[in-house]
This record gives C-alpha cells, sequence and structure tokens, in this order.
C-alpha cells in the first residue's frame, strides 16, 4: 500500500498514560490531500489524545502514525510541526507576545518561512478571521473569543498541509462561527488536510461529509456525515445529540435525511 | 416587588469610557426562567455580574443605577452578602473550585460553613443537593478526579447549597458535551419548577427557545429586545446585532417563503413548535 | 477514557500515623530540626543523626520514594552549583585535594558545600515531610479556625496549591507552543530564546486564574466575618498536643543554649 497517498495515516494506533489507563485503543484510519474531516465522541473520549500523535507531542505506544508518509515516531515535534499544526482549545495556554500581529507570525517565524512570505500569510489570516481592526493590540486586552480568534489565525498562518482544530468554535457567536467557516472554504481551496474536533454538531451537518467518532477511546464510526446522524442509537451512545435539522428531518421521516434548513424544506 | 428590579444600570470597567452596561432597565419577577443572549463583547458577562455584586465591588469601575431583590437594594452590597440570595456560575467549572477541599461533599459545604450553618444541617442540605445534581456516587471523590460536565455539575451544586432565590449562570455551556449542555438545562429547568428565578447568559439559542419563559437580547451594553422566545429568537433584529436564527427557525422561514408553513402562525424557533407549524400546513 | 486527573497539590494520600498527625505538629518539626542544624555544635554528628531521623519518619509515612526523588532533583543542581565554587573560592581554602589543569579543588571547601548541602537536604527533607502528608484543606482549616482569618490560611496554604497547578499548566503551554514550531530543545541559547513564549502563558494564565478563583471563593461568602463551622475535623489530641508543646520546648531550649552558652 503506498503510505504516500496519505496526509495521515494511523494503523492500529494506541496510547496508553500508565498500565491501567489506555487512552486510545486500535484505531486506524485515513486522512487524504485536501480531505476535511470532523473529530466526535464524548469528552474523554481521546479525541485531543488522538490529535496530539499527529504533531509527535505524543507517541504511540503500540501502532504508528505516518505523516506525509513518514513515521512520526522518527521526527520530532518541531519537524512535525512544518507538517502539522493544532490549535489547543485554551488559547491563553499559547498567547506570548504583546502585539496581535506578532503573535500571528509567532508560528510561522519558528517555521524559518522567509520574511515576505511572513507578510503575507499573517496579513491573510489576520483579515480572514477579521483582526485587522486589532493587529496592534495587545492581546492580553481582548476579549475571550477576540483571543480564541488570535490564536486560530496564528495556526492557519503556518500554512501546514494539515491543520487540527481542537473545538475552533466553542465561546464563538454565530459571526465568530462563520468567519471560521469561511476560513475553512479557503483552506480547502489550498488543499489543506483538515481535522476538526468538535461538539457542534450543526455546524458538522452543514460543512463536514465525513465523520470519525470516538468512543471511550475506540473508533466506532468513520464514514459519511448523513450515514452517521442516521444512526440515533449510536448518537446517544456517544452523547451526542443529533443536528436541528436532522431532528426534523428524522421525525418527519424524509427518505433523505437533511443535514441544512434548505434541504429539509425542499425535502417537504 | 418581589423579583429582580433594574432601574438606569449604567457600568464602566475601571479606565474605560465606554460603557459595558448602558441604561438597562428591567423586572425580572420571581421564578421566572430569563435568557439573556448577545454577541460577544454585547454585555451578557458584565450584566451577570452585576446582578452579583462581582461589578462593581471585586472588578472595580463606575456603575450608576439601582439593582433591588425583593425589595431590597443591592448595589452597593459586597458580593459575599449578596452570595447568600443570588448564587452564581461561571463559564471554566476548573476556576470556581477553591481547590483545597479533598472531596466533592466537602467543595460543596464550603458555601454552607462560611456562613457558620451548622454541622448537622450542612451534612443534610449537601446531601440533597449531591442527588439533586445526580453526584451522590462521587461525593467521596476528588474534585479533580471528575470529568468536564461532572465538574460543571458540582459547581452548580456549590452555587444551589445556600438554597439562593436566584440562580446566575454565564455560558456554562461552552466546555461540555451536547447532553452535557442539555443535562445543565434539565437541572436548570427542575431549580427554577422550584421557585428558583433563573437568568442565563448562553450562546445556544436552540437552548434558550426550548427552556426559557423570557429572553433578553443585549447589544453594546444595551437591551435591543426583550420578550417571549418565540418573538425575540425570530426578530430579524437578531441578524442585526451578530446572532443566527435557530435552525428550526430558518426551516419555518424557508417554509413560509415556500407556502408550507400556516397563514397568520407566527415564526417558531424550537423544535415543538416547528413541527407544529409543520404539521398543522 | 482520560487519564485520572490528580488532586492539583503535592499531597501523596496514604494512611500513615504521619498522615494522620496534626498539621501544626509537622510545622514545629520542621522548626526544630531546621534550628537544630544550623544551631548545635558537632555539626556532621548532628547532622547525620537530624537526616537518619528524617529517613526514619519518611520510611515509616510511606513517603520515602517520592521525598527521595523530590530531593535528588532539587539538590543535584545546586550540588553541580555549589561543589565547583566552594571547592575553589571558598576563603579557608588551604589543602588541595584535586590538581586540575586550571584549578584546584580544595578539602575546606569542599568540606564546606558538602556540609552545607547535608544541611539544606535535612531541612527540605523535613519541609517534604509536612508538603506530602498535610492535604491543604487540613491545613487551611486548621489555621482558619485557630487564627480566626481565611485570608491568612488561604495565603498560607495557597503555595501548596498553585505549585502543582503551575506544573500541569506548564505542560499544557509547553505543548501549545511546540505544536508552534517553538524549539525547546537545543543549544543553551535556543532553550533561553524558548523560555519567555513559555513564562508569558503561564505568569498570565496564572493571573486570570487566581482571578477567577478570587471571586469564586467570595461568592461563596469566604471573607464573610461570620464565625465559619466546618465538616471536616482534623484530628487532634491531648498527646499531639504535648508533643508539639515539647518540640516548641526543644527549639527554645536550643536558641537558648546557643545564645547563653
Amino acid at each position: 500500500m503506498n503510505r504516500k497517498a496519505f496526509q495521515v495515516r494511523t494503523e492500529n494506533l494506541t496510547f496508553r498514560y500508565s498500565e491501567h489507563i489506555i487512552a486510545i485503543k486500535n484505531i486506524s484510519f485515513d486522512l487524504s490531500t485536501g480531505e476535511r474531516v470532523a473529530l466526535v465522541g464524548h469528552n474523554g473520549s481521546g479525541k485531543s489524545t488522538l490529535a496530539k500523535h499527529f504533531n509527535g507531542l505524543l507517541q504511540p505506544s503500540a501502532g504508528k502514525t505516518w505523516i506525509q508518509g513518514i513515521d512520526s515516531s522518527c521526527q520530532s515535534v518541531s519537524q512535525l510541526a512544518k507538517k502539522t499544526a493544532l490549535l489547543f482549545q485554551n488559547p491563553d495556554d499559547q498567547i506570548c507576545k504583546q502585539v496581535v500581529r506578532d503573535e500571528v507570525a509567532f508560528g510561522p517565524n519558528n517555521l524559518g518561512y522567509p520574511r515576505q512570505k511572513i507578510d503575507l500569510l499573517v496579513n491573510k489570516a489576520l483579515s480572514d478571521f477579521d483582526l485587522l481592526p486589532l493587529q496592534k493590540m495587545n492581546p492580553h486586552d481582548l476579549g475571550f473569543s477576540e483571543r480564541k480568534r488570535v490564536a486560530l489565525a496564528s495556526i492557519v498562518a503556518m500554512d501546514t498541509p494539515v491543520i487540527v482544530f481542537d473545538e475552533p468554535t466553542a465561546g464563538f457567536d454565530s459571526r465568530e462561527t462563520k468567519l471560521f467557516v469561511n476560513a475553512l472554504e479557503d483552506l480547502k481551496d489550498g488543499k489543506k488536510t483538515v481535522l476538526i474536533i468538535t461538539h457542534d454538531m450543526d455546524f458538522v451537518a452543514e460543512n463536514i461529509t465525513r465523520i470519525l467518532c470516538l468512543q471511550e477511546g475506540e473508533k466506532v464510526f468513520d464514514g459519511n456525515t448523513r450515514d452517521f446522524f442516521s444512526n440515533t442509537e449510536m448518537l446517544a451512545h456517544c452523547r451526542l445529540l443529533p443536528p436541528q435539522v436532522v431532528q426534523l428531518s428524522t421525525h418527519f421521516q424524509q427518505k433523505r435525511l437533511a443535514m441544512t434548513p434548505e434541504d429539509f424544506v425542499g425535502g417537504f | 416587588m418581589s423579583g429582580i428590579e433594574i432601574q438606569k444600570l449604567t457600568y464602566y470597567y475601571p479606565g474605560s469610557d465606554k460603557a459595558s452596561l448602558k441604561n438597562v432597565s428591567l423586572k425580572i419577577p420571581k421564578g421566572e426562567f430569563v435568557g439573556i443572549i448577545g454577541a460577544n463583547n454585547s454585555g451578557k458577562s458584565t450584566f451577570c455580574c452585576a446582578l452579583t455584586g462581582i461589578v462593581p465591588h471585586l472588578y472595580h469601575g463606575r456603575i450608576q443605577g439601582t439593582i433591588k431583590l425583593d425589595g431590597t437594594d443591592i448595589t452597593n452590597m459586597g458580593v459575599g452578602q449578596v452570595a447568600r440570595n443570588v448564587g452564581m456560575v461561571m463559564q471554566n467549572p476548573k476556576n470556581q473550585l477553591s481547590g483545597f477541599h479533598y472531596t466533592v461533599f466537602e467543595e460543596v459545604a464550603f458555601g454552607l460553613e462560611n456562613q457558620g450553618v451548622k454541622r448537622d444541617k450542612i451534612i443534610e442540605q449537601v446531601n440533597r443537593v449531591l442527588l439533586m445534581t445526580g453526584l451522590q456516587e462521587l461525593a467521596e471523590r476528588s474534585p479533580y478526579q471528575l470529568s468536564g460536565g461532572q465538574q460543571q455539575r458540582l459547581v452548580f451544586a456549590a452555587a444551589i447549597v445556600s438554597e439562593p432565590s436566584v440562580l446566575v449562570v454565564d455560558d456554562p455551556t461552552t466546555f461540555l458535551d451536547p447532553m452535557g449542555a442539555k443535562e445543565v438545562f434539565n437541572l436548570l429547568c427542575r431549580l427554577n419548577k422550584q421557585g428558583v428565578t433563573i437568568v442565563i447568559a448562553e450562546q445556544r439559542l436552540e437552548l434558550i427557545a426550548e427552556y426559557a419563559d423570557r429572553v433578553i437580547a443585549l447589544e453594546n451594553g444595551k437591551v435591543v429586545l426583550d420578550g417571549i422566545p418565540c418573538e425575540v429568537l425570530v426578530s430579524p433584529v437578531l441578524k442585526k446585532i451578530n446572532l443566527e436564527w435557530t435552525r428550526y427557525t430558518q426551516v419555518a422561514v424557508l417554509a413560509k417563503e415556500k407556502g408550507l408553513w400556516p397563514e397568520g402562525r407566527p415564526l417558531s424557533a424550537s423544535f415543538f413548535d416547528t413541527v407544529q407549524g409543520m404539521e398543522n400546513k | 477514557m482520560q487519564p485520572h486527573k490528580s488532586h492539583p497539590t503535592l499531597f501523596i494520600e496514604k494512611d500513615s500515623w504521619l498522615h494522620r498527625s496534626h498539621p501544626f505538629n509537622k510545622l514545629c518539626y520542621i522548626l526544630v530540626i531546621g534550628v537544630s542544624v544550623y544551631v548545635l555544635p558537632e555539626k556532621w554528628l548532628t547532622d547525620i543523626v537530624l537526616l537518619l531521623i528524617n529517613l526514619g519518619v519518611l520510611l515509616t509515612a510511606g513517603i520515602f520514594k517520592p521525598s527521595l526523588n523530590f530531593l535528588w532533583k532539587t539538590m543535584l543542581p545546586l550540588a553541580l552549583f555549589m561543589i565547583p565554587i566552594h571547592g575553589t573560592l571558598y576563603p579557608e581554602n588551604h589543602m588541595v585535594l584535586i590538581s586540575l589543569p586550571w584549578f584546584n579543588i580544595y578539602h575546606e571547601g569542599l568540606l564546606f558545600a558538602l556540609n552545607t548541602l547535608l544541611q539544606l537536604s535535612i531541612v527540605l527533607i523535613a519541609s517534604l515531610i509536612f508538603v506530602f502528608t498535610t492535604h491543604p484543606a487540613d491545613l487551611i482549616s486548621t489555621i482558619s479556625q485557630t487564627a480566626g482569618s481565611p485570608t491568612l490560611a488561604y495565603l498560607i496554604g495557597s503555595p501548596l496549591l498553585l505549585l502543582p497547578a503551575m506544573r500541569e499548566r506548564i505542560v499544557a503551554i509547553q505543548s501549545a507552543q511546540r505544536s508552534r514550531g517553538l524549539d525547546t530543545q537545543g543549544n543553551f541559547l535556543k532553550r533561553c530564546y524558548g523560555l519567555l513564549p513559555l513564562l508569558i502563558p503561564l505568569i498570565l494564565g496564572s493571573l486570570i486564574e487566581i482571578e477567577q478563583r478570587t471571586v469564586a471563593l467570595e461568592l461563596r461568602g469566604f471573607k464573610s466575618a461570620n464565625p465559619k463551622t466546618s465538616v471536616r475535623k482534623v484530628p487532634d489530641s491531648k498527646f499531639q498536643k504535648r508533643v508539639r508543646q515539647l518540640m516548641l520546648t526543644l527549639t527554645i531550649c536550643i536558641i537558648g543554649y546557643r545564645v547563653l552558652g
């Protein structure tokens, strides 16, 4: 099999925090170039633990992970940072600069991009997340959701082939969520491989076509979004609620499960 | 007047010329379940902090106007004093744990200990609240061994153990999974049925639509909408203040455009109202 | 499944005679050991006896391994620094012990360094005995009830809370910054450059946490002037009180012996 065809590949990936605590067990899947996948599951199901294998922060206890065809255990975190950017849930764990612009440039600077490229990437990221009016401000003077946007911009500006977002829209209002959705479209055009860890099922229904679901550290689903939301029993097991439109569509027993309001009304 | 009465409330954070709350005047009758909605930085959290005295007493700044609780002016009362009647739960449960209690039981008992309540009464009340919040099996666990959702329930338990007449909740579902978010609202609903006034700032409008009696929308510290959910949450004003209708409302709007919505029937914001609307065409 | 989150303190949960001892007894122990180390004569003999007492306490309390682990991680860097400095520059250096191409290590300086390290280790072990076997809840409860000031109690008890919480945060921050390409390995200069992006989020994040926790404590009436009750009972007994009094008396006698002797 040609591992190089995939941006990310895991085979029987297992990670233990200790002898008795297995965080993730026998997880196997691939992510192709330009693919956009949602990683869902209840709190504590192992989503963040899985994500940390893609940039080398964690190494498997068993099984393997390949990033762009190379075994991740053969690469350091700083080498993998050029391939996989990872957004953490708490923006306050990373904001370290006194100026928003510098904060967004932090990642690209560390990756050693040329000055011109950094400026281009930073300007684009600031624009995408509506941070241009705030670029000279101190990020610590901003509210939580603004700081989160700064963190998002700093990750996107790294321009890596693979990006993992951990709860990118938590705490966002609808305008900020829209900014993120638009940024995702840009990433798709740039053929970036994107993995989004999220609890926002409405967002998933409207923007994602493939879902990976974890439960108690194991992969219980990998497939089409529509098929996932059709399985109400699994949703309940994973402590997930169907999206609003899916609830309506299920109630009215529509043949083709609707993912968006337009889908639902069109199929009525 | 029984309940909360707010008169011309204006508040400035220290060093700021821009008011975070502007001339807010409203009454919240006892036992009401009120959702506070608005885009980020609209003043929702500041409003919640004002109800508990956190502003101005802890964050300082300038406050004008009055807040009365059951006829008593609480505007100039300290946080600890107000807390006897107004409980509060904030966004991040981890930062609300005292950090120096052995067990869930002791963590919940802390508020009553500070009030000097007798030991027997503390034990009785804590046990009751642990049962209500589904934490009775976890009573002897360390608070830091709980999951995020369990910690959030613990924080609720700690806030309601003193039996406040008002519970103010600021964005409690941000870090919770969907089932966890629903459990929080179910708990609030149970408390509300027992007569506790609930004031909750929340981004998930579909949950507000399902549970709240009344919705107040804020923009730049001002009240722009105030009414029942099926009026406020379907208002076109929401878009102007950077909020989106719930998907249920979006379905109702599209259905109406296509002639699939009953003539004269108001638009819906919740699942049940939308289903009824679509079924009645 | 998530890893079991440990309690954010240095407290090691066990059931030993030391865990059951009153927090003030353990504080008195630190006092008497600290005074003895620096005041009593016959340095080496005193120090070795005190060290053996400490080790005996650690063994019977079941915290020998974690204490030793903490001890060597703290003392080794100190030793690597102190031994060469005192070995070469101590004012009373006279007898050359090791002759190296660029400098000599002297017997007097080396002994001084080793003795100082031993004394520091003894005081550190006594402190670890307290920290590893005293839950902050017990300490804060005791101080609050004895001194009548919850703020003082929290001020004294909070360092015990802050250190482990900071450790967890440091790991989270390091992960976030390494994910953005910050090289925390590499040469000395690189590591220095890598410090600020770790320290700034740590300090500012801690300030945010402290602020939110302060608000949460206020909301639960922490600063109320009412006499407080307590669900938790910190066990104390006549015997423990006598032991406390004995240790305090011993401390005063040792100081008196030094002053008068």
